[in-house]
């Protein structure tokens, strides 16, 4: 299946050469995590995964055209 | 509780008599601080029915607890009195130098009472020795930023200054106190609920605080202090977070409250921006890095800050027009007025700061003023015509700078996203439920920094859960804002929640548990529900505006439904 990642802030600086969204290609029934580590992100502690505008847990089972948006943590302002 | 070691005296300012007199701290407020104190003092000593501008309200500064010892963004000063915007309650934080000042000089509360029979302004100087009121003339007729040069050329660049601008001359009900950062620049701001319009009707342009000569507050454990404020910042050093701050500060928000659908649009009617890539934080990154000189894109706003989520927005030849630049003013005077230019922004911003005003009230006033065909949305230009004609007080101008509820009645629109008089920061309820809670049931009116739950495990689209996420942060909001802290350390601190006690016991020689900031929070919360109350609020005050639970919001079609009999209850505890 193919879905549609965007990453915000420092995430990107990981990923320079990239534009975004991202198209990925992943096995069905993958999950974030799945994705995460297919990625080669480091630090997913302190992320926040919003699905099609929804946030959601690492374990969520991703569907074919799915946009997601990796965010590091923050707040306020 | 013991904190005699402290020295710490009320300081209580006569504006009509101008005349100022020490007094002893009483027994009820020496555990208090910040927030807390204010509201404690509301209820001691203000009626609440008083008019907020009236000579029976107080406009009164408190510190936080753990203020004074450069722990890093602890140092937060609270400015407070019944709000003229909300008519109830009001307390508003902000960094910069005064907190740390005015514990130094030893102050735990600063009370200025009664008003004036003369209209002429004028500076109150403090000192370790002297009360002063000094003549205005100087400034007289000057815009914030240099109006802060002036005061600092003749008083020094080691004192602090909490200062109005023309907003708060004119008594607009958005106009903020501002205080100077640590590079003099007087952006850090008491902004919410039109204090600088109370400091106005008591007739200071200005406060100096001049702590030359006062030694450092003593500490009943400096091992112990000294021990937990080194793991707390070595703590915050190693946080992932902290890198997202000091790199991006908070418009990272800009991007991910688009991705949540509540990046308010347009007055608040849609959540999702079109122009969002070019008012994003990555942007902003991109520009200020290429356009060097003045520009920063990280910075602290006061001294020992070890996060620097703050910046320096400068033009295209790197000339500073703003600092900061932060997301609550990005969304507002943004996609909030249909606006995709950053320097347009930053202008705004730069203007409404030199008033002296709420960036986030008068922002939703334009908003509200753009919904009635007063100007065109996505016409930036237009709108900082709009802002100088506050700043010189036409009618309109006026009618803007009194905030979006104003404008709203004056132009009979419905579509008003206020709550108590005040307008809601840069996340549109419908897609963050908790927060929605926040803003109906808060009692200072609808504001983030009373309970954010952007961050919370829940689906923010159901109502469900959302009245208890809100009443936690609540709490917990109401806890730090009563020691001094920023919002920012909230990440780093829940990861080590020890160091609240760990601070407290070390500084006051208390013994306090782990859970003193929960404590310090309702205590604070219910002081607040209770002085509300006596000033007349009701349920009805606690609601959304009605248009939210009937007019769904774009991306995902939501309105608030989160029931008011749930919400009713939520300081029920």
């Amino acid at each position: 299946m193919v879905i549609f990642v965007t990453l915000h802030t420092v995430l990107r600086d990981q990923f320079p050469e990239y534009v975004f969204p991202m198209k990925v290609s992943l096995d069905e029934f993958s999950t974030i995590e799945v994705l995460i580590n297919t990625m080669g992100i480091l630090d997913s502690q302190s992320l926040i995964f919003v699905v099609n505008g929804i946030n959601v847990e690492c374990n969520y089972i991703l569907k074919n055209f799915d946009k997601i948006d990796l965010i590091p943590a923050i707040s306020g302002g | 509780m013991d904190n005699e070691n402290l020295n710490e005296f009320v300081l209580r300012i006569n504006a009509r008599e101008k005349t100022g007199r020490k007094e002893e701290v009483p027994e009820m407020w020496k555990h208090l601080g910040g927030r807390g104190l204010l509201a404690r003092i509301l209820l001691d000593e203000v009626p609440a029915t008083c008019d907020p501008l009236g000579p029976y309200n107080k406009l009164i500064f408190a510190p936080g607890l753990l203020v004074g010892h450069r722990i890093s963004s602890f140092d937060r000063i609270s400015i407070g009195a019944k709000s003229p915007l909300t008519k109830g309650v009001k307390e508003s934080n902000a960094g910069g130098t005064t907190g740390y000042q005015i514990v130094q000089l030893r102050i735990k509360s600063l009370i200025i009472e009664d008003q004036p029979l003369d209209p002429k302004f004028s500076i109150l100087y403090l000192s370790k020795d002297m009360i002063r009121f000094d003549s205005y003339d100087e400034i007289q007729g000057k815009g914030i930023y240099e109006s802060a040069k002036i005061l600092t050329q003749i008083y020094g660049k080691k004192v602090a200054i909490a200062l109005i601008g023309p907003g708060g001359e004119m008594q607009l009900r958005t106009a903020g106190i501002c205080n100077l950062d640590k590079d003099l620049v007087p952006s850090r701001i008491s902004a919410r609920g039109g204090l600088g319009a109370v400091m106005g009707s008591k007739g200071l342009r200005a406060i100096i605080f001049d702590s030359e000569g006062c030694p450092q507050p003593t500490l009943a454990d400096p091992e112990t202090f000294r021990k937990t404020q080194q793991h707390y910042t070595s703590t915050l050093l190693a946080h992932p977070q902290t890198n997202v701050y000091r790199e991006y500060g908070t418009s990272a928000n800009v991007r991910m409250v688009n991705a949540f659908g509540a990046l308010p649009t347009r007055n608040f009617s849609s959540g999702v921006f079109e122009g969002v890539e070019k008012i994003s934080a990555e942007e902003m990154r991109k520009n200020l890095i290429a356009r060097g000189e003045d520009c920063k894109t990280s910075h602290a706003c006061m001294p020992g800050c070890v996060i620097l989520s703050s910046n320096v927005y400068g033009d295209e030849n790197g000339q500073s027009i703003v600092s900061p630049l932060e997301y609550e003013t990005i969304g507002l005077l943004g996609p909030n007025l249909g606006v995709d230019n950053l320097d347009d922004i930053a202008r705004m911003n730069e203007i409404i700061n030199d008033i002296g005003l709420d960036t986030i009230d008068v922002g939703a006033a334009l908003g509200v003023a753009a919904r009635a065909g007063v100007f065109e949305f996505g016409d930036g230009q237009k709108a900082i015509q709009l802002l100088e004609e506050i700043r010189i007080g036409t009618p309109l101008g006026r009618i803007l700078g009194n905030g979006a509820a104003i404008t709203g009645e004056v132009y009979a629109i419905q579509q008003v996203p206020v709550v108590k008089g005040q307008a809601m920061s840069a996340y549109d309820p419908r897609a963050i439920k908790g927060t929605g809670v926040t803003y109906a049931t808060s009692p200072q009116g609808a504001d983030h920094t009373c309970g954010l739950t952007l961050r919370a495990k829940i689906d923010h689209l159901k109502p469900e859960g959302q009245v208890d996420v809100s009443k936690t942060v609540q709490i917990n909001m109401a806890g730090y804002d009563t020691i001094g802290a920023c919002i920012f350390t909230v990440f780093c601190v829940s990861t080590i929640p020890y160091v609240i006690k760990d601070f407290l016991n070390a500084k006051y020689g208390w013994w306090v548990d782990e859970d003193i900031l929960q404590t310090l929070g309702r205590e604070t919360l219910l002081m607040e529900h209770e002085f509300n109350k006596l000033a007349g609020f009701t349920k009805a005050d606690d609601r959304l505006p009605e248009y939210m639970t009937l007019e769904p919001i774009a991306p995902h079609n939501t309105v608030f439904d989160v029931p008011g009999d749930e919400m009713d209850d939520i300081f029920k505890w």
